[in-house]
């Protein structure tokens, strides 16, 4: 169960000038003798989350959708933990797995084997897990041969079937997506959905990004719409999807 | 809070194991003798430069050698960390990205890396202490101060990594810092070459104290108290700093990197 209550998230947008220690002596310099400070000099805060309350609960399948910028990103973050609200509370059991970098923790040097347990190990698993699943990754991925070359010599598409048999492997507790994840040619394709079709409907909980209404129908069975930081809309899908639509 | 961090950055032993690993192996991927270089080019700059200054300095290379060679590898292991510190938030940016973790994960994937590097140089600093012939005499003092060695680099790591991830310009300032920090400590010159009313001086500088603290006893010299009175306030010193800017700014070192 996760519940979010009315969590706020501002942040410092960090640029150039800001990140700059002389601007910020010279600034205090200035005060120092009288001068006032450029108002252009404060750091802008992005107001990015506002006012949300959201309770997810075991068996829910929540689709995201909103307009680029239009905080589905952050908020995915802060269910996940990385960014901590400005305000506001949020409670989460169990364990978050995030599908939003399928090649983290991956080595180009390494070969396809190594890989396999770089990344488990980086997704949380042990390295008796890691070893324990090589077999099972390396028939799904059909890379035969080349799981014991490095990475670096496989083409894109190789590359990404390997990352996407590896981070879908496990079942997860709690699934954070940002967009359907998939990889390779037409075949390949087809046992992809197949895959992630069972992390979606498995998982504990799905709390899933996207671009995509055909997926979001698809998979879930509750939508929230998001507008500047804000949820506008939550309920049954078809009808936030008419909304966001129409 | 920060004790929850740091058990739950322990509890991620894994994490920092492969992280520290593959950051070191990668830099000499493809290369025949791999991380042997590490050793190799260690050794090759210790030769020539102990071999210069002892001509410049007119100390007999025999035991003029396993001086700097010492200094060296601990001075190069205190540096490294300091060094590599001010980028490595910035660094492993996609991984707190992606997922929650404490940043402590990276300030010690950082210090395992380069203990790893310390121990490739540890035959060279055997075959120095074999060369030298002095009779180590290490005390349990030598045990304080590698507790206090400990404190110091974890939390200067982390406040230095902080500071420098917010503040960019700090980077180069801490890079101008430890070039002339090199200088100022005594690792190809001799404190004794001091006047005594200045040395206590220089061990206000942490690095010359901690220096002092593991070299000395190990090659048989005495050792100047005041090291231990700088280590222990630069300890007490860096990890009241990591305490505060934890509690300022743990959560909001995500928005800057």
């Amino acid at each position: 169960m996760i519940k979010l209550e009315k969590v706020n998230l501002s942040y410092p947008l960090i640029h150039a000038g800001s990140h700059s220690l002389q601007l910020k002596l010279y600034g205090g310099f200035k005060k120092m003798i009288g001068g006032s400070l450029d108002s252009g000099r404060s750091t802008i805060h992005v107001n990015a989350l506002k006012n949300i309350n959201l309770e997810i609960s075991d068996g829910h399948r929540i689709g995201i959708i909103g307009h680029n910028g239009a905080g589905k990103t952050t908020l995915l973050r802060v269910l996940a933990g990385i960014y901590t609200p400005t305000s506001g509370k949020i409670i989460s059991q169990g364990k978050i797995d995030s599908l939003t970098d399928v090649t983290l923790g991956m080595d180009m040097e390494s070969s396809g084997i190594k890989n396999i347990i770089f990344r488990l190990v980086f997704m949380g698993y042990t390295f008796k897990q890691a070893r324990e699943a090589i077999d099972e990754i390396v028939d799904f991925s059909e890379l035969g041969e080349f799981v014991h070359l490095p990475v670096r010599t496989y083409s894109t598409g190789m590359f990404m079937r390997l990352a996407f048999a590896i981070s879908t492997h496990f079942m997860p507790d709690i699934l954070i997506l940002d967009e359907i994840i998939g990889a390779g040619d037409e075949g390949f394709k087809k046992k992809c959905q197949e895959r992630i079709t069972g992390l979606l409907e498995k998982s504990r909980i799905v709390i899933l990004s996207s671009h995509d209404m055909n997926s979001v129908k698809q998979y879930c069975n509750r939508v929230i719409m998001m507008q500047k930081g804000e949820i506008i809309h939550i309920g049954a899908p078809s009808d936030v999807i008419s909304t966001y639509v129409g | 809070m920060i004790f929850y961090d740091l058990k739950l950055s322990t509890k991620n032993w894994r994490f920092i194991h492969l992280l520290g690993v593959t950051n070191l192996r990668s830099r000499y991927s493809r290369s025949k003798l791999g991380q042997t270089w590490l050793t190799l080019s260690f050794f090759i700059q210790i030769m020539s430069i102990g071999t210069v200054w002892s001509v410049l300095w007119k100390q007999p290379v025999l035991s003029f050698m396993p001086y700097v060679a010492l200094g060296m590898i601990l001075y190069q292991f205190f540096s490294m960390i300091i060094l590599e510190s001010t980028t490595v938030f910035t660094n492993d940016s996609r991984l707190y990205m992606n997922q929650h973790l404490p940043f402590f994960t990276s300030i010690f994937s950082l210090i395992y890396k380069n203990t790893l590097v310390f121990l490739h140089n540890i035959p060279i600093l055997i075959l120095f202490l074999v060369i030298s012939g002095a009779h180590a005499n290490a005390s349990l003092l030598m045990v304080y101060g590698f507790i206090l060695l400990c404190f110091f680099l974890t939390s200067c790591a982390y406040v230095l990594a902080c500071l420098c991830t917010r503040y960019r310009d700090m980077i180069q300032i801490i890079n101008s810092v430890m070039n002339a920090l090199f200088l100022v400590t005594p690792i190809m010159w001799n404190i004794e070459q001091i006047p005594q009313q200045w040395r206590a001086y220089f061990f206000m500088n942490p690095l010359a104290a901690f220096l002092e603290i593991f070299r000395n006893p190990l090659l048989d010299l005495p050792v100047n108290y005041f090291a231990y009175v700088s280590a222990t306030s630069w300890a007490s010193l860096t990890v009241g700093l990591m305490f505060f800017l934890y509690h300022r700014f743990e959560k909001r070192i995500i928005y800057w990197i």
